[in-house]
């Protein structure tokens, strides 16, 4: 098992890298040129032309990137950002935290609520809940975050005064934000919990089960939903990894200083040492909940646990040879 | 013979199959009765109800849509349809327990399989986790498997292995009766033999009746002490092995004895039965078996036999034989 992690983590460094030569043949490519935004409109050629040399943009991208690269590994060091001329690095841990709080309370309350009205929705299949369910579940998943956000903003903040509408001074300024983010990504864990629970219901062991005398509630709960696991946690781990890359639009509508909220602000305003570092942090993520969502298979299925140990076993063989 | 107590009396058992738009009548009034310590055998093909019998008698059939439209299954007097939620998990698995078809399947793939015997155990005895954990090992080695496998997992094992297990499971806590639906089916002839002795040794140390269904007559013969025939949900001939082998009576069984090889005779070509078994959502009219039948009687397509008792205890379900009672 251990190997099998050291072995993940170390792929992981040419997936990086990957993402890395992307974004920066994207921002090259993107419109707009950054000497202008930062010397100004009506700066004179000459300035623009120093400006360039001073951010390295004359230089062949290849060249560009290859410096950046051997900056972050000899030095750790991100670049400066071209906004505020201070340290990427600080700007993103500063905003980090907020980006995490949300993300994780974003897919704890996504995974309660998504599977729980999924294992309603399977055990009650066609009933009156599940129907209920479905219909919520489309409206969830058709409606844009940033709609569901300024509903909420509307209702609670405007109307009802009960909720502030943007901000960052204590826990109540969350709610709105994990709500929306719950209500749109409930409905794709609700289904994909619904249809993982049904396809395990029909299966044999299920009946197994009932014929030694199991009560209906541990069929469910431990036959049936622990055999279901599988679909249910790629999902969470899927949404995890896009919420751990900071919700841009929920962040910006709520105003709360994450990364995601950085990563629009620099895009604005062209600070690409900024949204390349917080586009390779969203990258980092990615493979960090990747990474756990398989270790998180081989707890659960003992047959993935299994080639694990054979691989290691094979290793064994190989090295033995 | 002398008459054994009852144990399991089934009356008129009528199951439908209730689909949108049609209806599936795949058991036709079926009665039949197991005695205590004594082997039924039901044997019929595919299609012809004898999963569902088996299935309803523990009332596993998913319903919708399956419906258990009449008839009265007596399990110790008492009747099992009847009986409320509670009341069936405390015989489930305790009093009367199944073997499945499927070895492959039937076992929970993530739980450890010595997890699996002792769940059975903590649902209906009252017995410390140890204890517990010793008696679902005393059963694994009954089984045949090493104690030390209860850690192992379903997928670590071959699909005779299995097939003990779910036998271990279904024996562990010494049920009256054994539901045994095509125990062998899935497995290949050398490990069926070992899986059938197996089954035969421990039934008889515990002194369990059992239900046997296959489709398999040379397994009839050497484990049952009583035959049923099933054709298109309903009972047509049934007796004693004797009656059945000897005195073969009903076109349909006659069919089916003709259909098996026999080592005596040098035989070029197997004689088949002609034909399919009739849909299920469209039985004939008259006798169920009269389209495929070769001594068909004119009455047979307009009139549906009812059970004739030839000799004690050999019914047949067949104008042949209407009028030759105790012949």
């Amino acid at each position: 098992m251990t190997k099998f992690i050291v072995k993940r983590v170390l792929t992981m460094i040419p997936v990086l890298l990957g993402v890395s030569l992307l974004v920066f043949v994207i921002l090259s490519l993107a419109p707009g040129d950054p000497a202008v935004i930062i010397a100004g409109d009506y700066a004179e050629e000459s300035i623009l032309e120093q400006t360039r040399e001073d951010l390295g943009l004359n230089q062949p991208l290849l060249v560009q990137w290859f410096n950046y690269v051997k900056d972050i590994v000899t030095k750790g060091d991100f670049g400066v950002s071209w906004r505020t001329g201070k340290g990427v690095t600080a700007e993103i841990l500063d905003r980090f935290p907020t980006t995490l709080l949300v993300a994780l309370l974003g897919a704890f309350f996504t995974a309660v609520l998504g599977i729980g009205t999924g294992i309603i929705s399977a055990v009650r299949q066609y009933s009156i809940w599940d129907n209920l369910a479905t219909v919520i579940g489309m409206v969830g998943v058709s409606m844009p975050n940033f709609f569901t956000g300024l509903l909420l903003v509307f209702v609670f903040a405007q109307r009802l005064k009960i909720l502030p509408a943007s901000g960052n001074e204590g826990w109540e300024y969350y709610v709105l934000p994990i709500i929306t983010i719950a209500f749109s990504s409930c409905a794709s864990q609700m289904r994909m919990t619904r249809s993982s629970m049904l396809e395990v219901m029909r299966q044999d062991y299920i009946r197994t089960a009932r014929a030694k005398g199991q009560s209906e509630r541990k069929v469910v709960l431990h036959h049936q939903l622990k055999n279901a696991m599988i679909p249910i946690i790629t999902v969470i781990g899927q949404q995890f990894g896009i919420l751990l890359g900071g919700s841009m639009i929920v962040e910006q509508i709520f105003s709360l200083p994450g990364v995601g909220k950085l990563m629009m602000d620099s895009i604005n305003y062209r600070d690409y040492p900024m949204v390349r570092a917080s586009l390779l942090l969203l990258a980092f993520g990615f493979c960090v909940v990747n990474l756990l969502v398989d270790i998180a298979y081989a707890v659960v299925d003992p047959r993935i646990r299994s080639q694990f140990a054979k691989s290691k076993k094979k290793k064994a063989k190989e090295e033995a040879a | 013979m002398e008459a054994k107590e009852t144990l399991l009396e089934i009356n008129d058992l009528t199951i439908h199959y209730c689909m949108h738009d049609r209806t599936v009548r795949a058991v036709n009034r079926v009665s039949l009765d197991i005695r205590k310590g004594e082997t039924l055998g039901l044997v019929g093909e595919t299609g012809a109800g004898k999963t569902t019998i088996s299935l309803g008698i523990l009332r596993l059939l998913q319903e919708p849509p399956a419906k258990i439209v009449e008839g009265s299954i007596l399990f110790e007097g008492q009747d099992i349809l009847k009986l409320s939620d509670h009341e069936l998990r405390k015989i489930r698995g305790n009093k009367i327990s199944m073997i499945f078809q499927d070895p492959m399947t039937a076992l929970n793939p993530i739980d450890t399989v010595g997890d699996q015997i002792m769940e059975g155990i903590q649902l209906h005895e009252k017995l410390s986790k140890k204890d517990a954990y010793r008696k679902a090992c005393e059963t694994l080695e009954m089984v045949g498997i090493p104690a030390e496998r209860y850690h192992d997992y379903p997928h670590q094992f071959s699909g005779g292995m299995k097939q003990r297990i779910i036998i271990a499971m279904a024996l562990v806590c010494r049920p009256e009766l054994l539901l045994a639906d095509e125990p062998t089916t899935a497995l290949d002839v050398t490990i069926q033999t070992q899986v059938l002795d197996m089954i035969t040794r421990i039934r008889e140390e515990l002194g369990t009746s059992m239900l046997l269904i296959t489709h398999d007559l040379g397994v009839i013969a050497d484990m049952c002490d009583r035959v049923a025939v099933i054709y298109a949900g309903q009972i047509v001939e049934s007796g004693t092995t004797e009656q059945i082998f000897n005195e073969t009576s009903h076109p349909y069984t006659v069919g089916l004895f003709g259909a098996i090889p026999t080592l005596d005779m040098k035989q070029d070509r197997l004689v088949p039965i002609d034909g399919l078994m009739p849909d299920p959502a469209n039985l004939p009219e008259g006798c169920k078996f009269c389209p495929r039948c070769k001594n068909k009687l004119p009455v047979c397509e307009t009139q549906e036999p009812e059970l004739t008792e030839l000799g004690s205890g050999h019914m047949v379900r067949c104008h042949l034989f209407a009028g030759k009672e105790g012949a």
